[in-house]
């Protein structure tokens, strides 16, 4: 098998970025590994990109298989952080094409989708003041375009620029412009 | 570039400080924003932005997440699948079902050897006498499927590699339905109509094709007849449907179902017909539907995410 980056990565990634680099005892115990590390962070950003928990949880699982293929024909292995993330994304905006299709139709199809950061649960006076805020954050963020919004949660779940723009398939440009950009809208909205 | 006397931009900014520029250009950075109060006040400003919006993100997030234990359990369930199917035949198909359910309870048997051409007339006659049965407004509707004769052999070696073409093989996918009505079809309920195939069936899906290993960046795990017409979650009603490459493409799929939905919701269509014409010849019927030979190119809102045209990467 060759060695050639390019086949998963448009680019070398940084040496800093977070490689796992260590052998471990059989692919099984290393996507196993890697499952631990990144799931709730996957998950978090499915959930971003508009996934269900459901949908969310069955993207991950054929993520990591594939991933366990992915090793065990040798493929590249630098960055398997990136990998995981670009391939779940993928599979993540398939499966919500296909929902958005079956769900267009229906009157609470914004409520499904967007709602999902307001539970109908009281809170406490401080809490509610908090909570107001973050949701009006969150509603800026939901109102993003798909690549800006997968921008600013990739860097919120820890990756670096470099990593997303992997990620995407963006330059390292677009993604720093883009954060900068939702966050100067974020700033906006959390100034009014 | 960036002169003492030019303002950073907030993009060089979060790369600046994200350490991701070259260190030249880095120390010209940091020398500017030490001295200028602007800068500095603009990056903090980004900083606490964005602090407050991770907060909130994992805040918000973490509420939703199932449980971490559940999903790992699964994913190791899975892995010891896989690595105990590697070892065995992978040209293994699964056993052949004979016998198909009809919808006021007879069971008809097709001979194993009969072969696909008995299979696909026994089919068609069910269909038929299912649609006579029924008739358009009747409540419930038939469950047709399980119609394949024998799997073995020779339709994994016909269909290897990158020979799939648009339709199915219906010796392999006849369609299956569930037992719907129009209404639930198309009223409030259709809310719950679940689509998301299991990881394990859609690999059985593509063992059962003689894609192997699967390829979920070439084909789409599709329905033939899709849940919004009642179609069942089973593996005699999912095929890998190529994403690109075929002027009759998932795409385009996609399109007929929706046009078929309405119409049926609308009684233009019974819905016994539509799943009939969808599980027998999509083409056919997206022909039909639309009153056009080729695909109509001006595709419907949804695609203007780009979600079903992305490429995924292996």
């Amino acid at each position: 098998m060759s060695f050639s980056s390019d086949s998963v990565l448009p680019f070398p990634l940084s040496a800093a970025a977070n490689v796992v680099e260590r052998a471990p005892s059989s692919p099984e115990a290393e996507v196993v590994e890697l499952f631990e590390e990144l799931r709730d962070r996957l998950l978090r950003y499915l959930l971003v990109v508009g996934l269900s928990a459901h949908d969310g949880e069955e993207v991950i699982q054929e993520t990591f298989l594939l991933l366990f293929q992915h090793l065990q024909r040798g493929k590249p292995r630098q960055n398997l952080r990136g990998w995981v993330f670009r391939v779940a994304r993928n599979l993540a905006l398939k499966q919500r094409a296909s929902n958005l299709r079956r769900l267009s139709r229906l009157v609470e199809f914004d409520e499904a989708l967007l709602g999902r950061a307001s539970d109908g649960n009281p809170n406490p006076e401080e809490q509610l003041q908090n909570g107001l805020r973050q949701r009006r954050l969150l509603a800026v963020v939901r109102a993003l375009p798909e690549q800006d919004r997968s921008c600013l949660c990739l860097r919120a779940e820890g990756l670096r620029y470099r990593e997303i723009a992997g990620i995407l398939g963006i330059s390292l440009g677009s993604v720093a412009a883009s954060v900068a950009r939702s966050l100067a809208r974020l700033g906006r909205a959390d100034g009014g | 570039m960036t002169e003492a006397h030019h303002h950073v931009p907030d993009a060089q900014l979060l790369l600046h400080r994200s350490g991701e520029l070259p260190a030249a250009l880095s120390a010209d950075i940091s020398a500017h924003v030490e001295g200028c109060s602007q800068c500095r006040a603009r990056l903090e400003k980004l900083e606490s932005t964005f602090a407050e919006f991770s907060t909130a993100h994992l805040e918000a997030s973490d509420m939703a997440l199932p449980s971490a234990a559940v999903a790992r359990a699964r994913l190791q369930e899975h892995l010891a699948e896989v690595s105990v199917q590697r070892g065995e035949d992978g040209g293994r198909r699964r056993a052949a079902r004979g016998s198909v359910l009809l919808p006021n309870g007879w069971v008809a048997l097709v001979e194993r050897r009969s072969g696909a051409v008995l299979a696909a007339l026994a089919m068609a006659a069910c269909l038929l006498f299912a649609m006579w049965l029924h008739g358009p407004g009747k409540k419930s509707y038939s469950l047709f499927g399980a119609m394949s004769g024998s799997t073995s052999g020779p339709f994994s070696a016909a269909l290897s590699g990158n020979q799939l073409r648009s339709e199915p093989d219906l010796r392999l996918t006849p369609g299956a339905t569930l037992p719907v009505t129009q209404n639930q079809v198309c009223g409030a309920e259709s809310s719950r109509i679940t689509s998301t195939v299991p990881v394990s069936l859609k690999r059985k899906v593509f063992e059962e094709y003689g894609v192997v290993p699967p390829q979920p960046d070439a084909y789409e795990v599709d329905y033939l007849i899709t849940p919004e017409l009642g179609g069942a979650t089973d593996i005699r009603n999912l095929w890998p449907e190529p994403y690109q490459d075929t002027v009759w493409n998932a795409h385009v799929k996609d399109q007929l179902e929706d046009r078929l939905h309405r119409m049926v919701c609308r009684g233009d269509v019974d819905l016994a017909t539509a799943q009939h014409d969808i599980s027998t010849d999509w083409i056919a019927a997206y022909r039909k539907y639309f009153h056009a030979d080729k695909p109509v190119t001006d595709n419907s809102s949804f695609n203007s995410a780009g979600a079903r045209h992305s490429h995924p990467l292996t």
